[in-house]
């Protein structure tokens, strides 16, 4: 029975030396008095927890943990299974402390701080359920998570044993529209959607996960970072600088997505970490930005003239490079695709799209494919800082500097 | 989806509303569980004298060894009122506080600030920590989670007086005294969209409002409502017994009734009799929100003789508290290194840590390995 944590051990708590029943006439007596809070256990000893604390303590006790499934820059993602229940399996987040005096000056990371702030809120089907977060005596918060065995949608769209229609994007993409127009329901912007973002869980759904670059809307006059969403993902508006800007960024990367998925390959990839190459793919898959398709993107703050001038893509590009999508298919990823921010649609226009109540009906959930690396993957994924690649590291941008930046 | 589901899956519903009766049980709880821990902790120190007067008096027998008082039989605890006066304190230091930086801390960021505090001290005693030990680190998390994060050595450079290892050091307890929600939801914002819409309503001839200049009417109203949202609303209890919506509505109410019910008419006449037992329990719960309110009175406001009692009233409770600060809880950077310290232990050895360290800086190098650095620095993320 250990003495309270947070109980130094200094000469003044000679707790340690006095006999049992000394020490408890002389402890608080905490299971009555805090009954209001707590469901009375049994008085134990030298226990003088903080209501706050036994709060703690009686979520830790919820879960067992179990082995490491991987490790991140920022957290170490461990196998857990609920105490009452061995069978039930989570996954639990543990936040590593830093080991050096400069990166523990911040105190708190400010990604973990921004996930577990958002996904306490947030609680819908096709979002990663966050179901407890406690903390461990080495002062490092755990977040327990649903148990993700399949892996992500990443993996799986590069994975060439795994075959999958037109029928099974349609049920993928539902869910990732559905979590995106929950998530702005809620006022809150993503803004890093990609496919290993998106988890595969155990009954086949699709949840979108790694929270650790969102946000809440701003007031319409206050700027916000425009170094955000991994970089294949960005929308043009942020690779101009824009400060001031909506869920369309989401919806951008959700027709990004949509797109890979049909041809399971990145739609816009670039092997570079600059912004303007990013631009340069999107002016070949998409269109060049001007004037007369968004009237104003000049005056963005990092507005350039591209040098590559196309025209923007017709149906009939559409048509010819993702043909599974059928008509109505492309309609909808025309329409996400726009370059103008105001013009595209938003993430309920995206629900209500025609395309929903045409053929093939969406996979039901439990036939859709879903091998995958399985649990070690999931560790990696979960472990991961938000904004980066996990091949393209190398090449890859600016959002992952976003809390070195804070640091300099 | 309707506001109100959103609004009841949020943490601050769930976890940080209660009725009147339930807070004032939890407050109860917490300063009874307070009050005895502090009497056990002078308790271990009176022993501890004990066991060292009588080693002494070992050493010199003869000489009288209950010499001192009983610091545990004396220790007078704080009652609920005086803990809430101490935090009111706190509060209104982090008001200040956000005020003298420059740029100063958005009232926003003050206010989520200051609802963290008293999440806090729900469960938490300023016997055992007190608000001048938290207020700062819950001002600077209150940065963090509110996308208004600044270095923390920029941020204690703004704040005189303060250090980074103690902005630190109690952050992990205060994360676990708000139980790892960090989501407060702000009627400001709302009284902004209830404003807009008011005008909207009275351009459409939706909403009759009387007077010689009935618009500037309508912004006198809301300047005084955002008066009472940005100091009556932080300082009383409002935030854990009303909704967002009900606070903007009944600070409206208190500004200018007449307006707010106007508003309130337009939004509810035409659902007819129907709605009257609705409407009827709306009105009281706002009401009773708005006397809340405007019954608060801020030193600022208070006259000659009242700001002169409350000084002293505070000074009072000031001594007090100094008489029964919990003695084991008053370093929190050496309670924070303890702790972390424990646990520790042997977990990892010395050579670990190195190779790690030297881990770490060779994936920094690789990073940062681009002389051009980071394309881009963000200054509000």
């Amino acid at each position: 029975m250990a003495v309270s944590p947070l109980l130094p051990r200094s000469p003044s708590n000679i707790n340690a030396n006095m006999s049992p029943a000394k020490a408890k006439s002389l402890t608080v007596r905490n299971s009555s008095s805090a009954s209001a809070s707590t469901s009375g256990k049994p008085t134990q000893p030298k226990q003088e927890f903080d209501l706050a604390e036994k709060m703690n303590e009686e979520i830790a006790s919820k879960y067992v943990k179990g082995k490491k499934l991987g490790e991140g820059t920022f957290a170490l993602v461990y196998r857990g299974h609920l105490r009452s229940d061995p069978s039930h399996l989570v996954a639990i987040k543990k936040f590593k402390i830093p080991s050096q005096p400069e990166q523990r000056s911040e105190g708190l990371n400010v990604d973990s701080i921004r996930e577990i702030k958002y996904l306490q809120e947030l609680s819908h089907p096709s979002i990663v359920a966050l179901l407890d977060v406690f903390s461990t005596k080495d002062e490092t918060i755990n977040m327990v998570i649903e148990y993700f065995p399949n892996g992500n949608l990443e993996q799986l769209i590069k994975d060439q044993s795994v075959a999958y229609g037109a029928a099974d994007v349609k049920a993928w993409m539902g869910m990732l529209g559905r979590a995106i127009y929950f998530c702005h329901a809620n006022f809150v912007l993503h803004r890093d959607i990609k496919p290993n973002n998106l988890l595969i869980a155990a009954d086949g759904e699709v949840k979108l996960a790694d929270f650790g670059l969102a946000r809440g809307f701003a007031d319409p006059y206050a700027n916000m970072t425009h170094v955000v969403i991994t970089l294949w993902y960005r929308p043009p508006e942020l690779l101009f600088g824009a400060r001031h800007y909506s869920g369309a960024v989401d919806v951008w990367s959700m027709g990004m997505v949509f797109a890979e998925l049909l041809l399971r390959v990145p739609y816009a990839a670039t092997m570079s970490d600059k912004e303007i190459a990013q631009l340069e793919t999107i002016c070949e898959a998409v269109g060049t930005p001007n004037e007369e398709n968004w009237p104003g993107v000049s005056s963005l703050p990092n507005y350039m003239e591209m040098e590559k001038q196309v025209p923007v893509r017709g149906r009939d590009y559409y048509m010819a490079k993702f043909p599974t999508a059928g008509a109505q298919g492309v309609d909808l990823l025309m329409a996400m695709l726009k370059l103008d921010p105001n013009k595209r649609v938003t993430a309920k226009q995206v629900l209500e799209h025609a395309w929903w109540r045409v053929e093939p009906r969406p996979t039901d959930r439990e036939n859709l494919p879903k091998q995958g690396g399985g649990a070690e993957k999931m560790g990696e994924d979960v472990a991961r800082q938000p904004g980066v690649l996990a091949d393209h590291d190398k090449f890859q941008g600016v959002a992952r500097r976003l809390d070195f930046a804070a640091l300099k | 989806m309707i506001e109100d589901d959103i609004y009841r899956s949020s943490t601050q519903y769930r976890y940080w509303s209660y009725t009147s009766e339930a807070l004032a049980s939890l407050r109860q709880s917490t300063n009874e569980l307070a009050s005895e821990r502090v009497r056990a902790a002078f308790g271990r120190i009176r022993d501890a004298k004990k066991v060292q007067n009588a080693q002494q008096s070992d050493h010199k027998s003869g000489e009288g060894v209950e010499g001192g008082q009983d610091p545990a039989k004396d220790v007078e605890t704080l009652t609920v009122e005086e803990e809430l006066r101490v935090v009111h304190w706190g509060c209104s230091k982090i008001i200040e506080t956000g005020k003298v930086t420059t740029p100063p801390i958005p009232m926003e960021i003050r206010a989520t600030a200051i609802q963290f505090l008293r999440r806090f001290y729900l469960t938490n005693s300023p016997m055992t920590y007190h608000p001048k030990q938290i207020l700062t680190c819950a001002l600077f998390l209150a940065t963090k989670t509110d996308h208004w994060h600044i270095p923390l050595s920029t941020f204690v450079d703004k704040i005189p007086g303060t250090e980074e290892k103690d902005v630190r050091a109690p952050e992990f307890l205060l994360m676990q005294g708000l139980r790892f929600t960090l989501d407060v939801r702000h009627p400001m914002r709302g009284l902004e969209g209830g404003v807009g819409e008011i005008l909207k309503l009275f351009e459409e001839k939706m909403l009759r409002l009387d007077g010689p200049d009935p618009k500037g009417r309508v912004g006198k109203a809301a300047d005084r409502a955002s008066q009472f949202l940005r100091v009556a609303a932080q300082m009383t209890d409002v935030y854990f017994l009303y909704t967002p919506s009900q606070i903007w509505l009944a600070a409206l109410m208190a500004a200018d009734s007449d307006l707010a019910n106007a508003y309130l008419a337009s939004k509810m006449d035409h659902l007819g009799p129907a709605a009257a037992s609705l409407r009827a329990k709306l009105e009281l719960t706002i009401r009773s929100c708005a006397d809340m309110l405007s019954n608060y009175k801020s030193e600022d406001e208070a006259n000659e003789v009242e700001q002169k009692e409350m000084k002293k009233e505070m000074k009072r409770i000031g001594r007090k508290l100094h008489l029964c600060q919990n003695p084991e809880k008053m370093d929190l950077v050496a309670v924070t290194k303890q702790k972390t310290a424990e646990k520790r232990e042997g977990s990892e050895s010395d050579k670990e840590r190195v190779s790690k360290k030297r881990k770490l800086e060779r994936e920094k190098l690789e990073r940062d390995g681009d002389v051009f650095g980071p394309s881009l620095k963000n200054s509000n993320a």
